[in-house]
């Protein structure tokens, strides 16, 4: 151990807190170098008066004056902030850093906000999307697109009823794909996208 | 049996007014003690300490237990008092100095500062040369810790002057416990090297 490494163990051995390695170390230099023990005697002296200095008695009028302030004044009640940080019990009010605890909180609880509320849009979106029709597909005309299936295959996405396209005698298209006669009187084919480039001999 | 500050201050939550009072006789010495030598102002420590327990009064519901003691709550609250007074202070000081040197009067120039040491209660074997010699003494020492940096002077004052562990020190400065132990180590040589001169009379 040098003379700096032994001033900066100068508090530690003054509260008997070195570990053995340490102290053994500490006193072996201490041993052998007459500056450092002066030092440290200095040291210890001045810790030992700055301890003795006399307790400040408070004037006698201290608490009654202390009493006449607090008349006047009424407990603040919770913020909104507390309450929540004490409902989900935020160790953020009496911490130290609780500045840097609340922004940081504040961060991740806006940032959850714009997470949750943009999937709730997305998923709104997925579900209930309607397919834009494609720039690159020509527009059927409207007076041919008046059936369900031609409107399908004009590159709309709707609903198109199973028995309607019996009814118009589109139905067989369907059989192949084994739908009964029951099913078809009872289901209906939501949201299936048609496009008129060829899907290479499916639907 | 002695109740704990956080158990009077659950009691002082639901409405018990004595608690509070329990609170302010138990720690209103300290921290008169620690405000007075921080800023040097004994009459102004006072004011210092009833504006802390005014706003622990008011901000009560905001403490909940077992996040911080009462004790490091208490002096969070001094000391950023103590920081805002000391700024304001040099404000003034600038102001005043600026005025003194326009009009010439350097009447007031520390009058607002009492001398604490000497306002403490004298020792009961009473010696004049001592008493004296010891008046002298307070007075250099409190110099010398006046005149540390900010970052070394709370630090000193906290564990040499009211005792603190370095746990209560390192919330109340909101530091790592390394950094407060190193802080004091240095505030501590500077103070031995500020005291060199009078060692003799030590």
């Amino acid at each position: 151990m040098n003379c700096l490494e032994a001033v900066e163990n100068f508090s530690a051995h003054y509260e008997d807190s070195l570990d053995y390695r340490s102290l053994k170390h500490f006193e072996e230099h201490m041993a052998t170098c007459l500056e450092c023990q002066r030092e440290y005697d200095q040291f210890c002296l001045s810790i030992k008066v700055s301890q003795e200095l006399p307790q400040i008695e408070p004037s006698p009028a201290f608490l009654t004056t202390l009493e006449h302030k607090l008349e006047g004044n009424e407990r603040e009640s919770l913020t909104i902030w507390d309450r929540i940080s004490r409902l989900f019990n935020i160790p953020l009010i009496n911490m130290p850093h609780s500045n840097i605890a609340r922004r940081v909180f504040t961060g991740a609880a806006l940032l959850l906000l714009v997470a949750a509320t943009t999937t709730i849009v997305f998923r709104d979106n997925l579900f209930h999307q309607e397919t834009q029709p494609d720039a690159t597909v020509p527009v059927i005309p409207s007076e041919k697109a008046e059936s369900p299936l031609i409107r399908g295959i004009g590159g709309l996405s709707q609903d198109i009823d199973i028995n309607e396209l019996f009814r118009l005698g589109m139905g067989s298209e369907f059989s192949s794909i084994g739908v009964s006669p029951l099913m078809q009187q009872n289901y209906t084919l939501k949201q299936v996208s048609y496009s008129s480039i060829s899907t290479g001999g499916g639907l | 049996m002695v109740e704990l500050d956080d158990e009077l201050m659950l009691r002082f939550q639901k409405g018990d007014e004595e608690a509070f009072n329990l609170l302010v006789r138990r720690h209103h010495k300290p921290l008169i003690n620690f405000i007075a030598r921080f800023t040097g102002d004994r009459d102004n420590a006072e004011d210092l300490a009833q504006e802390t327990f005014i706003r622990i009064y008011k901000a009560a519901d905001r403490y909940k237990q077992g996040r911080a003691k009462f004790k490091t709550w208490m002096y969070i609250i001094a000391k950023n008092l103590c920081k805002n007074e000391i700024r304001n202070r040099r404000r003034r000081d600038r102001y005043r100095v600026d005025n003194t040197a326009i009009s010439q009067h350097s009447t007031d120039g520390d009058s607002e500062e009492i001398d604490i040491v000497a306002s403490a209660p004298a020792s009961s074997a009473y010696q004049p040369e001592v008493a004296l010699q010891r008046k002298e003494l307070n007075k250099t020492i409190q110099a010398a810790i006046g005149e540390l940096p900010e970052q070394y002077r709370y630090p000193l004052i906290l564990r040499d002057i009211q005792g603190l562990s370095y746990d209560e020190i390192s919330d109340i400065l909101e530091l790592r416990s390394g950094t407060t132990k190193s802080r004091i180590n240095r505030a501590r040589i500077m103070l031995k090297d500020k005291l060199k001169p009078y060692m003799e009379m030590i």
